[in-house]
């Protein structure tokens, strides 16, 4: 009868560890999870223009337009926009000038309005002279 | 040891390791993936080249409080060790000399501005 018991203890009392120490695993991953994805989570310095927030986005766009309005390298900011991986480019920055012109940003909204609008030329001439092949 | 004080000391070591683990999946193997990104956690050539439209703009300004504005929201590190850096980057990716200079421009207006001569 006592070894029955004793038996019974050994083997609830081994189950019981098990789990306990489950637990206090599973507690640990928790924790640490929590604190590399909410306390300190990991911030690399490489972030891509296509991922920037859309406030940023529009920074680097305007800062693309102002320098084209400066320079008139057309190549160039060509290239730049690019990076920002725009579905339709010509369409942002004329989404991005009407605001400005809304929120009273008259220089800037010309300033995409004319890279846009000279993006547009460029393709429309690209467009014909592909639909045009030479005799 | 007594039982009670070593389901302790095995409770806490596996939760440490469970803390371990944790650890090195959230930092190392799955470390959490920011989509709104920031200007100042752009990649050096592309902040590099945001700096180059700004020595552009500077130069066509001749504005150094306007310029300031643009390159504040670049780094988290002081301006002027941040032109240095880039400059060195541009320097070490072999870009144009009248880009390097636009640069070098800059910077030496930054400079100028943020640490006035004694």
């Amino acid at each position: 009868m006592t070894n029955q018991s004793d038996t019974r203890e050994i083997h609830t009392g081994s189950k019981r560890g098990s789990w306990y120490l489950l637990v206090a695993l599973v507690l640990g991953v928790v924790l640490g999870l929590i604190y590399t994805w909410v306390v300190d989570p990991v911030v690399y310095e490489t972030a891509l223009p296509s991922t920037l927030n859309e406030e940023d986005k529009d920074s680097y766009r305007l800062m693309i337009a102002q320098v084209y309005a400066a320079t008139g390298n057309l190549e160039r900011a060509e290239l730049r926009l690019e990076v920002l991986e725009d579905n339709n480019p010509i369409y942002a920055l004329g989404a991005q000038a009407q605001q400005f012109m809304a929120e009273g940003r008259v220089n800037d909204a010309q300033a995409l309005a004319l890279l846009a609008s000279d993006l547009q030329s460029s393709q429309s001439i690209q467009d014909n002279a592909l639909a045009r092949p030479d005799k | 040891m007594s039982r009670p004080l070593r389901r302790v000391v095995f409770f806490f070591l596996c939760m440490l390791a469970g803390l371990a683990i944790g650890l090195t999946y959230g930092w190392v193997i799955n470390p959490i993936q920011f989509t709104d990104s920031s200007l100042h956690t752009l990649r050096i050539d592309y902040r590099t080249d945001l700096i180059l439209m700004a020595a552009e703009l500077y130069q066509e300004e001749g504005n150094i409080d306007q310029a300031l504005t643009r390159l504040e929201p670049l780094g988290e590190a002081p301006l002027p060790e941040m032109l240095e850096q880039t400059i060195a980057f541009a320097e070490e990716h072999q870009y144009e000399s009248v880009d390097l200079q636009l640069m070098e421009n800059l910077a030496s207006a930054v400079e100028t501005t943020l640490i006035p001569p004694e």
